[in-house]
């Protein structure tokens, strides 16, 4: 390749070899001519997609990989013995390095017999429409870097999401939301809080989009002091006036094109948004689904909802967090595996199951990606008595819809569960798979950053490849 | 402690030198000396000083692979000491020559146009001698005339007022601010404004804040991963005080780096018993060097691996604001377009690795000290603590009677109560500075293979990357492979031969003689004007390397430095020189395109310059410029006339909602007004920054940032016109206008309105139309407030929906793309 002396940023990208051209250049546009909603149309892909959407149920906290997907009877066998390898801790409390089983039991789902804790009766319930990934793991033991890494490839901060890759490389269906929403639990922020939505270097139009499933669903969508209708529209047309005037001068300035556009679409979105969120319409049935009659499952199957709605409104990718009560990192458990599982099992079961369930009634599932999973797993060894440590060597994911293949384990652990050994299937590994199932080489998805050609995986550093085995 | 000469020596003399000595170098090895043993030999260095574990060294012989089958294995004793001896960084008498590896910067690496020193250009002549204020204009102009191009008309006084005023002190002109120039019939009015505003303590705001981007800072130490838990380091802010200070003096831009480098290094201020304010600001002026996020205040964070991860980042930001190089990707092997090696990198990291001792560490929030002295600060903890000891017994009576019933006990009670407070009165306090300094000398550095601090590589010292030495210095280093001792030549740009390696790395970047220093000079000079012209001559400021782009106007660029290290590294007379330039002062409108223009242009020979050049490298035009954050947000508190302009001190604090906004808190300010500061002394964090910032793309503090990346985003509508802060001020818009408004007839106050906001009146369709949106507003909200029955309403009721009707108009104003833009 030949970059030697490139006369700008632009001829560089025309002119390079590394075949990115087109495709970085329209981002790069996007960057300095500071368009607005214009530069999320819809791009051409590497190849033919599989899927066009993603949700991403993100369970912050680590679930434990042996108490939930990876029965391990080794473990049960020796629990209570010193384990001959030393583990990796993290925190203090684990350092007798004892085994310890679990504490909670695993039963046979669906006709592929898969084998889940008895607390997931309803993701076992659609035990035959997914793929569990048994062997995956990330780079770092704390919650904030894997989670950063888990959501944007890297456990340093400062690099764009998953999700504004996607909308990047995807643009949006509707010009009236955004192509990347979050839904997070509207009483806080789960560890990390917007780190995991963050647009990077990229334009802020890739950065994800809080919407709230109570009250004002997108801050200042509604005015902070009521105006009414007739105000406002006569308001706006004064300002559209004043700016078109104003542009005369300096049509130059793309930006200011923009802008007038953008108070239109503020407008749009106010409707576009307010009827995406109004569930009046779902049915009962849909309803008891999602938990929605339940007082514990009602506010995580609310959004598991609303995601669906999203995807059917188009919109590309969209990150589910679970509630922030009893704790802001609710699969996190160190004091005891059996009850803070139970507790966070009740509440996030139904509504994940449900989701799958409901995309897959409304034929949605194959053209839609849903991913559970966590940031880490847990270690084998018994940390305080009753709990365990993080282990970033090992846990399990699951994947469903779009092209995954369905009623199927991928990978294994060790005998104890403490080291994926099997097929093992790196964070980049995953995000390379999603690209890919979107259309995308994740090693031709490329932004232009300080001089340096940008991708998700970074796959000079992290090896990452296409985890063809999980693909049907 | 085993050292090599005594202990070491003799074990590799009896049973390795054989082979990998004089007589023989088998796999190109030499176990003669310590310095030739960490250059290695054919498969890398045999041993990496202070770790035994990573050691090819302890390796082999461990193994027993050495000495080879028929030789005696070293007993264990043996093996073992040398371990020790590694591990104690492989003591030696011999002095200790760091080898460099082969040179990699080609000849053709460095012609690349940053790695050139400054060359002296002449300012051309030009045809248009009517346009040149200053020697900047005529390499513009010479340009533009090659293209049958010249400057657009210049602005009008009415805009460059306005342009000024944002550009040198981020806040707009006040409307007796815009009248003061417009009044002024001297020819030398725009100079006269320019050294008025030059003389601004809000200019050091403005350009202060521009360097807090550059350098990366928040308030903050950590990763700032959670909204509602807030690590602020104590007294960081004044880290932003000093840089406001120190644009606001302008202080020479050699001076500012030093102090920042190695400000803890210019004085004995640890044995000193007053510390002077210049000795406070050198210190203050270290917290430069923790920018980058820092988590291990956290025991569990508190690991190697994160250590090495703060170095790093250190030495990335520090390179990115002085070199405008990228060099991230160093940290696993060599840059792919850039002369920029691993070897460079880790060189240069090993610059700061005595602030951040990986093996004597300094937890994030520790990073902190007295502003007294120490012998001061002694005394005053003394004091208290023997206040302390008064106070106890007090407090173990009151505990005694905190059940008390009777009058008499409880009379007693507050009087110990009062025998308390009155002592607490008389203790002494002092504040708290941001330091970044040695602690113990540094611990080795060495190359990581793919970053990975598992994997120690060669040892490196400290010196600046390769590209920034003459080739002669390299080819000296070189030859001292050869034999002779290392001497310490902070010019040549590297450092080894002990010392300080921080100031030998300030005195290098400012030597205004060396291609380094003249590099990092042209470095601000472009950025400066990027900050005046909205892009750099070099577009991508924060990328000089071969690939970011090229200078627009390289002489220019080269002109612009000479003069700036002329004037004494002053950042005032180099935007003085830039903004009275013609170049500067030009219109940012297109011009005009009717008939009678487009003859004239062709009468005189020109080229219309959208169709040569429409993105305007060659600056036939201003450009217009969108406000950042900070200037919208104080834009708005000037013009609302609510813009508290008292200067420095602790941040305003933020309070993250749990709706996801970000508002200030206003619980506990000292004042009604203080939450109407400017915005540069509102809490800098990395993340959750003031919503209404955030979304006018404030950055997110992961890196340093050399350039805003304005965007045009909808929730940046949906904030102007729904967020309750626009309201607030447009509202007491609407109050200013009605007060200094001479009657209160809707045409009046439209005009007065457009004048506060926007710095100048509507011409007559802008004002009709605004009379006539005021005029149909009043009249709704009369009707919607009218009894059944009622007629008319009284006048004082009517003057109060005309003024509700005239917020709505100014919350429009300041939703108008003219309030937004710098013109």
């Amino acid at each position: 390749m030949n970059i030697a002396q490139p006369v700008s940023r632009r001829e560089m990208l025309q002119t390079s070899a590394l075949g990115f051209g087109s495709l970085a250049l329209s981002a790069l546009e996007a960057e300095t001519a500071s368009a607005g909603a214009s530069a999320l149309q819809t791009r051409a892909s590497h190849f033919p997609a599989r899927v066009k959407s993603v949700v991403f149920l993100m369970q912050n906290g680590g679930p434990g990989q042996m108490d939930l997907f990876d029965p391990k009877p080794e473990l049960t066998k020796y629990s209570g013995k010193v384990h001959a390898e030393k583990v990796e801790m993290f925190q203090k409390g684990s350092e007798a390095n004892k085994l310890m089983a679990s504490p909670l039991k695993f039963r046979h789902y669906g006709a592929c017999g898969m084998e889940m804790a008895e607390i997931l009766p309803h993701l076992g319930s659609v035990a035959d429409d997914i793929c569990l990934i048994r062997s995956a793991w990330n780079y770092h033991n704390n919650h904030t870097e894997s989670l950063v890494s888990m959501n944007t490839g890297k456990i340093f901060q400062g690099r764009p999401a998953l999700g504004s890759w996607v909308s990047y490389a995807l643009g949006t269906e509707n010009q009236n939301l955004p192509a990347y929403i979050v839904l997070r639990d509207p009483d806080g922020y789960n560890t990390s809080g917007t780190l995991l939505w963050q647009n990077g270097f990229m334009p802020s139009l890739y950065r994800g989009t809080e919407v709230s499933t109570r009250g004002t669903p997108v801050l200042n969508l509604k005015p902070a002091r009521p105006v009414s209708a007739d105000v406002q529209r006569d308001d706006l047309d004064l300002l559209a006036r004043l700016n078109r005037r104003h542009q005369r001068a300096f049509s130059y300035e793309s930006s200011l094109e923009a802008r007038i556009q953008n108070y239109e679409l503020a407008a749009r979105m106010q409707l576009a948004a307010s009827d995406t969120l109004e569930i009046s319409n779902e049915t009962q049935a849909t309803r008891k689904m999602y938990g929605l009659d339940g007082k514990l499952t009602a506010g995580y199957g609310m959004r598991c909802l609303m995601a669906r709605r999203l995807i059917e409104s188009g919109v590309r990718f969209v990150q589910v967090f679970p509630p922030v009560k009893p704790a802001n990192q609710p699969w996190d458990s160190h004091n005891n595996v059996k009850t803070q599982n139970e507790q966070i099992c009740a509440r996030c079961d139904q509504g994940s199951a449900a989701l799958i369930r409901d995309l897959k009634q409304r034929g949605l599932l194959d053209s839609t990606l849903v991913i559970w999973t966590g940031e880490f797993g847990r270690l084998p060894v018994s940390q305080n008595g009753k709990g365990r440590d993080h282990n970033r060597n090992a846990f399990s994911l699951i994947v469903a819809g779009g092209g995954f293949k369905a009623g199927h384990i991928h990978g294994a652990t060790d005998e104890v569960g403490y080291r994926s050994v099997e097929d093992r299937v790196s964070v980049a590994d995953l995000h390379a798979t999603v690209l890919h199932q979107l259309g995308f080489d994740h090693d031709e998805l490329m932004y232009l950053h300080h001089g340096r050609p940008e991708t998700l995986t970074d796959s000079v550093v992290s090896e990452a490849r296409v985890v063809k085995g999980v693909l049907s | 402690m085993p050292q090599f000469e005594r202990d070491i020596r003799p074990i590799l003399v009896a049973n390795c030198l054989g082979c990998h000595g004089e007589q023989k170098r088998e796999a190109g090895l030499d176990l003669r000396s310590v310095s030739a043993m960490l250059a290695g030999g054919e498969a890398g260095p045999v041993v990496v000083r202070g770790h035994p574990e990573f050691s090819e060294l302890v390796a082999v012989l461990e193994s027993g692979k050495m000495p080879p089958e028929d030789a005696t294995p070293l007993t264990e004793q043996q093996i073992a000491l040398i371990k020790e001896w590694i591990a104690a960084d492989a003591p030696a008498v011999e002095e200790i020559v760091i080898r460099y590896p082969p040179p990699k910067v080609t000849d053709e690496d460095r012609q690349h146009w940053a790695w050139q020193k400054l060359a002296k250009h002449e300012p051309p002549e030009v045809r248009q001698g009517e346009r040149v204020r200053n020697g900047l204009d005529r390499f513009v102009l010479a340009r533009l005339e090659k293209h049958r191009l010249t400057y657009s008309n210049e602005a009008t006084p009415e805009r460059l007022v306005r342009r000024l005023y944002f550009d040198l002190l981020g806040l707009p002109p006040s409307p007796s601010e815009v009248d003061e120039f417009l009044n002024d019939v001297s020819p030398r009015r725009v100079e006269k404004l320019v050294d008025r505003l030059l003389a601004s303590h809000h200019f050091g705001e403005r350009w202060g804040r521009y360097w807090l981007d550059v350098a990366g800072y928040v308030g903050v130490f950590g990763s700032d991963n959670d909204a509602a838990i807030i690590k602020q380091l104590p007294g960081k802010w004044r880290y932003r005080d000093y840089v406001i200070r120190s644009f606001n003096e302008d202080k020479p831009f050699d001076r500012f780096l030093t102090e920042q480098l190695a400000g803890d290094q210019l004085s004995d201020w640890r044995t000193q018993d007053v510390l002077s304010s210049e000795t406070l600001d050198s210190l203050t002026a270290t917290a430069f060097l923790l920018s980058a996020n820092d988590d291990t205040n956290a025991p569990e964070l508190n690991t190697v691996d994160t250590r090495h991860h703060v170095l790093q980042r250190t030495a990335e930001n520090v390179a990115n604001s002085l070199f405008a190089v990228t060099m991230q990707c160093c940290r696993c092997h060599d840059h792919k377009y850039e002369a920029v090696s691993q070897v460079d990198y880790y060189r240069f990291q090993s610059i700061f690795a005595d602030v951040f001792n990986v093996r004597d560490w300094v937890v994030s929030d520790k990073r902190i000290r007295p502003d007294i002295s120490d012998a001061a600060s002694a005394k005053v903890d003394q004091h208290n603590s023997q206040i302390d000891g008064q106070i106890k017994p007090l407090k173990e009576q009151v505990d005694q009677l905190k059940d008390a019933k009777s009058d008499v006990e409880k009379a007693v009670r507050a009087k110990l109560d009062q025998q308390i407070a009155e002592l607490n009165a008389q203790k002494k306090s002092y504040g708290t500075i941001p330091l970044a300094t040695d602690s113990k000398s540094p611990s080795t550095t060495h190359v990581l293979r793919r970053g990975d601090y598992l994997r120690p590589g060669l040892e490196v010292s400290p010196a600046l990357f390769e590209v920034f030495l003459p080739s002669e210095s390299v080819v000296a280093a070189e030859s001292r492979q050869a034999g002779g001792p290392a001497t310490s030549s902070g010019s040549s740009g590297i450092f080894d031969g002990g010392g300080n390696r921080r100031l030998a790395l300030a005195r290098a970047v400012t030597d205004s003689d060396s291609l380094a220093g003249q590099h990092v000079a042209r470095v601000f000079v472009n950025r400066i004007w990027q900050q005046l012209f909205g892009k750099g001559l070099v577009e991508t400021s924060e990328n000089l390397g071969v690939s970011g782009a090229k200078p627009s106007h390289p002489k220019l660029l080269d002109w612009l430095t000479l003069q700036f290290i002329e004037d004494g590294w002053r950042t005032k007379p180099l935007v003085r020189r830039m903004v009275l330039a013609s170049a500067y002062r030009q219109s940012a409108t297109l011009p005009a395109s009717d008939s009678e223009s487009e003859s004239r242009s062709k009468a005189a020979d020109r080229a219309s310059p959208q169709a040569v050049d429409p993105t305007n490298r060659l600056l036939w035009r201003m450009n217009l410029r969108q406000l950042d954050s900070e200037q919208l947000r104080d834009a708005m508190l000037a013009v609302s006339g609510q813009l508290d302009r008292t200067s420095g001190g602790p941040p305003i604090p933020l309070d993250p909602r749990p709706d996801g906004s970000v508002i200030i808190k206003t619980s506990d300010l000292p004042s009604g007004t203080t939450a109407n500061r400017r915005s540069v002394y509102i809490l800098a964090r990395r993340n959750y920054q003031l919503t209404f910032m955030r979304v006018f793309d404030q950055p997110i503090v992961a890196r340093n940032c050399a350039a805003r990346q304005p965007s045009a985003v909808v929730t940046q509508s949906l904030a102007l016109l729904h967020d309750s802060f626009v309201f607030e001020q447009a509202d007491a818009l609407a109050a200013r206008v009605v007060k200094e408004s001479r009657d209160q007839s809707s045409a009046t106050l439209v005009r007065t309105a457009w004048r506060t906001a926007l710095g100048r009146y509507p011409d007559d369709d802008e004002l009709k139309l605004c009379v006539e949106l005021l005029d149909r507003h009043t009249r709704r909200f009369a009707e919607q407030n009218a009894e059944p029955g009622q007629s008319d309403v009284d006048k004082h009721t009517k003057a109060q929906f005309q003024h509700k009707a005239l917020a709505r108009l100014c919350h429009m104003l300041l939703n108008t793309n003219e309030f937004l833009y710098v013109p």
